[in-house]
């Protein structure tokens, strides 16, 4: 335990240290829920919200409400693609001189949680100047889950392709998914909706935002998504830490 | 021969086997008489890179490469670049596995890799906690540990410098003492001379002198060897083989040193 | 001696050379466009019309999603060419390579980059729908390319790191793409100020056979040489600086 908690401080002080990157963590999600809650006009939509199907609802609560999930899944993906990489010989040094690779693979995606939540927290307190979601815990919920999602899939893909594809992805995967995929303004989601990352994750945001009650399978689909994505990725990572 | 402490974390911190299954030093039991000495040994070590598909080049980089360092011995290995010796050594301290052959020591190891393996954004200080910590090592033989090297490797001033605000001298020297904090029976050295100034060159030398006195082996890999009578025994690893070379005049290694 | 032309020419072959080399940057290439304009195309093609949008829904979808391909493969590579350069090109500057040369050499490479996707992805909206004007579509392609691929080698010069620098280029080129998709419509002055603003009307245009609006021309040409001035400024400024070996 306490190699995992020095290993994890030791990561959040290096953390403190990158003042440009927790700067970023916290203007970007801001600037994106900010630009769009001014930009976007002032109408009302039709919305399929699951559980309690077509509601009337403003158009830039709608768009908050899917940009904060995408802000989160954009972060984390990023994140994930990069931060785990960036110590990975370092780290592997680590376990070479006798660190557990379990304590190293919890700071990191510890790390990885903590760029996360801060991306969430901003982007839901940013929301809330325009619209605050009716339940907002659980918004704040799905949003981490999101990014939590996208951040293992970001593990991922820094294992498996090179960083130029891993940012291309980055930059399609969350948009596509999110913003078009799911969109609660499309009249028919494609085919491949429900297999894909955002699925869960933006119902269980749009419940949270617009009703008063919390779909359990909603939000044990997510959750189960996100558990399955994060083992693999846990594995995976855990792999390239014990042969450089 | 230095103890071996035993030093455990009471949570188990240490991990029973290296990354590539040969066992931690407590574990491995003395063979017989004349093994007694030996620290380290490898026997017919291969390693391949390349494609796994069918198609693509397969680089054999070592092909039944054997050695055996004694307690107290300061080896030298020397190779052309490309040769395979930073590879060697990595399957020597475990961070990667061989594809044939095995790797048994009865001490304590330490590696001090070519490239300056640290956490750009930690002080020397914090590095030494955390590397202490993985070593098993408790507070207070983390600090004199720490000071110690300090003193003697010359960078007592700069503990609570970050590492990437060292000069490259500066962080070779950490890369340096993060080998030795836990005072390991054979230390493996890869390419440790780069960047170091004169005194700094000097002050290695006699630390590893001192070293050798305490009974701890010293294994240099570098494709340069001059002043050939500090070592014990030289090998040259070339075709994926290690030959001893130490009594020949002038090999690769010899005077006009490789590059 | 050396000269200019030939450092250039050098350079750029090197660099295409490297890029070509790894078969998953040419899976990008090739692969990337369809499955990017044809999903786009397709989710874009289950909204309802809105009044926000200037054409049918999956036309536009297909449209935008040739847009983004052709635009962002650029920016990441400008982005990455900057960054990984960087201490190379602090050495090559005090070795007497001018800055704006070395400049130069990486924006080429940015263009090499821009001319093959943008061939890629119009061929690919071909095969969707009627594509009016392919030769002026394909110069809008390869010039938003090279504009994000500039905003790539800015952000690259100002931040560069990996992690930062991707960050920043992904949240702007997701936001633009936001504005661009049609999905609504505002008169805020602040979305002029996106890369994609201006040249998101005019390849609608070409692709539709309507008339280049002129001004608009005027203020991508503008756009541009602005961007153009900012980024060679940032990164000669900013290659100066580190310019002492060790």
């Amino acid at each position: 335990m306490s190699q995992t908690r020095t290993t994890l401080e030791m990561g959040l002080r290096e953390y403190a240290r990158t003042p440009v990157l927790l700067a970023l963590l916290v203007f970007l999600p801001a600037y994106v829920i900010l630009f769009f809650t001014r930009v976007v006009p002032e109408r009302t939509v039709p919305v399929d919200v699951p559980g309690a199907g077509m509601l009337a609802v403003g158009l830039k609560p709608t768009v908050a409400a899917l940009m904060t999930p995408m802000v989160a899944a954009l972060i984390g993906g990023i994140a994930g693609l990069f931060l785990m990489q960036s110590a990975r010989d370092v780290d592997s040094r680590l376990v070479v001189v006798g660190a557990a690779p379990r304590a190293i693979l919890f700071a990191r995606f510890g790390l990885l949680g903590f760029a996360t939540l801060l991306a969430s927290a901003v982007a839901v307190a940013v929301m809330s100047l325009t619209y605050v979601p009716d339940q907002l815990a659980p918004f704040v919920a799905a949003t981490v889950v999101s990014g939590l999602t996208y951040g293992a899939l970001g593990v991922l893909a820094g294992l498996v392709l090179n960083r130029l594809a891993g940012v291309y992805l980055m930059m399609f995967g969350p948009f596509l998914d999110i913003f078009l995929a799911q969109s609660p303004l499309s009249e028919g989601a494609p085919a491949v909706a429900p297999y894909l990352p955002g699925h869960y994750t933006v119902e269980m945001a749009f419940d949270a935002a617009f009703t008063a009650g919390v779909d359990l399978a909603t939000v044990a689909g997510g959750l189960v998504y996100l558990a399955v994505v994060a083992a693999v990725a846990w594995a995976a990572f855990s792999r390239t830490l014990r042969s450089t | 021969m230095p103890n071996i402490r035993p030093e455990v974390a009471a949570d188990g911190g240490i991990a029973d086997e290296r990354p590539d299954g040969t066992s931690r030093p407590e574990e491995t039991a003395r063979n017989d008489e004349a093994d007694s000495d030996v620290v380290l040994r490898a026997t017919g070590v291969g390693k391949a890179y390349g494609s796994r598909l069918p198609v693509g080049r397969t680089v054999e980089v070592l092909n039944g490469a054997d050695i055996e360092v004694r307690a107290g011995e300061v080896v030298g290995i020397v190779g052309a670049n490309g040769s395979g010796k930073s590879t060697l050594m990595k399957i020597l301290v475990g961070a990667l596995e061989a594809d044939a052959g095995t790797v048994e020591s009865s001490g304590r190891v330490g590696w001090c890799p070519q490239e300056e393996l640290l956490y750009d954004r930690l002080t020397i200080r914090e590095t030494f906690r955390l590397f202490g910590e993985a070593y098993g090592m408790d507070r207070e033989a983390v600090a004199d540990a720490r000071d110690r090297l300090a003193d003697q490797l010359g960078f007592e001033d700069f503990l609570g410098y970050r590492v990437d605000h060292l000069s490259g001298g500066n962080r070779q020297k950490v890369n340096l003492a993060v080998a030795l904090m836990h005072d390991p029976d054979v230390l493996l050295l890869d390419e440790p001379y780069t960047g170091f100034d004169w005194d700094t060159y000097l002050s290695f030398w006699e630390l590893t002198e001192e070293l050798k006195k305490r009974g701890t082996s010293v294994a240099i890999i570098s494709h340069l060897i001059n002043e050939r009578e500090r070592f014990d025994r030289i090998f040259e690893l070339a075709d994926g083989t290690l030959e001893d070379v130490t009594e020949e005049g002038s090999t690769q290694a010899g005077d006009a040193g490789v590059r | 001696m050396m000269s200019t032309a030939v450092r250039l020419r050098v350079g750029l072959s090197a660099t295409l050379r490297e890029f070509l080399r790894e078969p998953l940057n040419v899976a990008l290439l090739v692969v990337l466009p369809p499955v990017v304009i044809t999903s786009y195309g397709s989710m874009m093609g289950a909204f309802p019309r809105l009044h926000s949008m200037d054409a049918a829904p999956g036309t536009l979808g297909a449209l935008n999603g040739t847009l983004f391909v052709a635009t962002f493969l650029p920016g990441v590579i400008g982005l990455f060419q900057v960054i990984s350069a960087r201490s190379a090109d602090e050495r090559l500057a005090v070795c007497g390579f001018q800055r704006p040369v070395m400049f130069t050499s990486r924006l080429l490479a940015v263009v090499a980059a821009s001319v093959l996707t943008a061939a890629v992805s119009l061929a690919v909206l071909a095969t969707r729908t009627d594509v009016a004007d392919p030769a002026v579509g394909f110069t809008l392609l390869a010039f938003v390319g090279v504009l994000y691929g500039l905003v790539g080698m800015l952000v690259g010069a100002v931040l560069p790191r990996e992690l930062e620098g991707s960050l920043v280029l992904i949240f702007l080129a997701d936001v633009d793409e936001l504005m661009s998709s049609g999905l609504f419509r505002t008169d805020s002055v602040l979305v002029e100020l996106l890369p994609m603003h201006y040249p998101h009307e005019l390849f609608q245009s070409a692709v539709g056979g309507e008339t280049l609006a002129t001004g608009t021309v005027v203020a991508s040409l503008g756009y541009a040489a602005a961007l153009f001035a900012l980024a060679l400024g940032v990164y000669t400024l900013v290659a100066g600086e580190g310019g002492v070996l060790g």
